[in-house]
């Protein structure tokens, strides 16, 4: 069960935005795309669940074709694919219990199956049962992404989508969902692909991570051969982690950021502040 | 000036084309689905709660400044006879549709424009696509049907409050006996009058839901998008509608004629039969 691109090809206007592009997930592996904005990350993940279509070549969810299905066709293959967007696109008409629970309508559950699920999820995402019946709009930034989360988790998608999933989050936020895309992944066994600018975190929970630059694929691989890769776009991304100023002082060490315990510890050790509960900082 | 005249025009067809596309999905999502009832009903009573309060002041005015007027006219030739009855056919045949559909493009259209733009913008549509449910059906179609429904139910409450306001103002400004003032209302305003008029509501609900659903539906480019998308929603509205006014009022004039004809016809031949008494018309 892959998501596999054969030689896809997408233009917008006059811009060619993907050129050629080729690549396969392997069964239940964590891959990052990176890129700088622009290159066509989002566009590669809209393409996965047939959003948008692509000028040329073929898309592949599981044994599904997707470039040859029409609109109806389309929403089984959906609802294998769990997408979790930038601005969490929460319905914000609805309460965060009708926002989880929207995807699982269509399966048939009884409302209290619905109702148990709708819990289990908001357990999963570390939120409580408090914020059920409040509207999107009442929650945090950090609340919002993690209801996205369990909102596309609760229909039990075999793969994730992640469209840059910490972009305009704080560092602690940013290390929880993090942690959270590698738990869940893991936890549910589903084959997870992840759009971020963001290296560092990258590093630290991929399987494998595909740079993409001028349309296609710059580099392609494990964290550890990323590191060692001479292409002159990763080591431009490897080197603005390590010329951060915050290097190797506040800047989180990747290695910690799946563990969100050590990150307070190391905080307490370095910094002497209190220790940062995530759930306060999202209120 | 030729350039952008073909221009102009490429845009327009290509508009009207896109707007006509839209529809004919809500159409077969309409007709391919079910069980929407209930939302549409929700949203029905939420366009005419919404939109009440200003058909009926517009409608109390309109049929005001069209009684003052036609009275202008009338008393130099000591028809005022007809005050009543001229009024209450050119709002109920033209002026109301009119009026209530360019309140609901502005209002309504609007805000369905701007709903519409900010879900598809903020990702909402595309989430609601990825959860394998169809955002025709759950979004738009209960939206265009209520906008059609809202507008037919509020031409009817705006036309009853219009006349009602008329006959005050004929009454109090005019100095013409109310019993009077009705009594004209049987030469001019008949069941197909009425009909003419709920026809072109319901043309005009078309133009408003289907404008305004596809230009909002088809939103792009974040808060200025959305902008764009409801200032042209309420654009090409009133110039739909203006358009459709011209052409729908010759339709139905020829159907009057074809009416008139037919019920001429029919008497006569009743007349003939001895089936009732003669004289025609």
């Amino acid at each position: 069960m892959s998501i596999r691109f054969e030689n896809v090809t997408k233009s917008f206007l006059d811009r060619k935005v993907l050129s050629d592009l080729s690549f396969s997930t392997r069964d239940g592996e964590i891959l990052y795309i990176i890129g700088k904005s622009g290159v066509g990350k989002s566009v590669t993940l809209k393409h996965a669940v047939g959003l948008i279509k692509p000028d040329s070549g073929r898309i592949f969810v599981g044994s599904h074709e997707v470039t040859s299905l029409n609109r109806e066709e389309l929403m089984p293959v959906r609802r294998l694919c769990g997408m979790i967007f930038q601005q969490t696109a929460l319905f914000d008409s609805m309460n965060i219990f009708d926002n989880i629970a929207y995807g699982l309508r269509s399966t048939g559950l009884d409302s209290d199956a619905l109702a148990a699920r709708v819990s289990e999820v908001l357990s999963l995402v570390q939120l409580d049962s408090g914020v059920l019946d409040k509207l999107p709009c009442d929650l945090s930034f950090g609340m919002q992404k993690r209801v996205s989360l369990a909102r596309t988790i609760a229909p039990s998608p075999a793969y994730l989508l992640f469209d840059e999933p910490t972009t305009g989050l704080d560092p602690i936020i940013t290390n929880a969902i993090g942690s959270l895309i590698t738990g869940l992944s893991r936890q549910l066994g589903t084959t997870s692909i992840v759009v971020s600018h963001d290296m560092e975190s990258a590093l630290s929970t991929a399987d494998r991570i595909m740079l993409l630059d001028n349309g296609g694929i710059a580099a392609l691989g494990t964290p550890g051969e990323i590191r060692q890769s001479t292409n002159p776009l990763v080591m431009e991304f490897l080197a603005e982690i390590n010329d951060t100023p915050e290097a190797g002082t506040s800047r989180t060490p990747c290695i910690w950021r799946q563990d969100e315990q050590s990150y307070r510890e190391y905080r307490r050790a370095i910094h002497h502040d209190d220790p940062l509960d995530i759930e306060e900082v999202d209120k | 000036m030729t350039d952008f005249a073909a221009r102009a025009l490429s845009t327009f067809l290509h508009e009207l084309g896109g707007i006509a596309i839209f529809n004919i999905r809500i159409a077969r999502t309409y007709f391919g689905t079910a069980g929407n009832g209930p939302e549409i009903f929700r949203q029905t009573a939420i366009i005419c709660t919404r939109s009440i309060t200003t058909v009926l002041f517009a409608g109390v005015f309109v049929g005001a400044i069209l009684v003052v007027q036609f009275n202008l006219m009338l008393k130099q030739y000591d028809a005022q006879m007809y005050l009543g009855g001229l009024n209450t056919s050119a709002l109920v045949r033209e002026v109301g549709p009119l009026i209530i559909s360019f309140l609901l493009a502005g209002k309504i259209g609007a805000f369905t424009a701007a709903e519409l733009g900010t879900m598809r913008v903020t990702d909402q549509i595309d989430a609601m696509e990825c959860l394998g449910a169809n955002p025709v059906q759950r979004i738009v179609l209960p939206r265009f049907i209520a906008i059609i429904l809202a507008s037919v139910i509020l031409l009817g409450l705006g036309l009853v409050i219009s006349i009602a306001g008329s006959t005050i103002v004929a009454t109090v400004f005019c100095g013409i006996n109310p019993l009077r003032f009705a009594g004209s209302f049987p030469r001019f305003v008949g069941v197909w009058t009425v009909a003419c008029g709920m026809i072109k509501a319901l043309v005009y609900g078309v133009i408003v839901a289907g404008v305004s659903c596809y230009k909002g539906y088809t939103a792009s480019g974040g808060a200025r998008g959305v902008g764009r998308a409801v200032t042209l929603a309420a654009v090409y509205t009133n110039l739909y509608i203006v358009i459709a006014d011209f052409i729908t009022s010759n339709i139905l004039e020829f159907l009057t004629e074809v009416w008139r004809i037919a019920l001429a016809g029919a008497l006569a031949w009743l007349a003939a039969h001895g089936w009732i008494a003669g004289g025609g018309l």
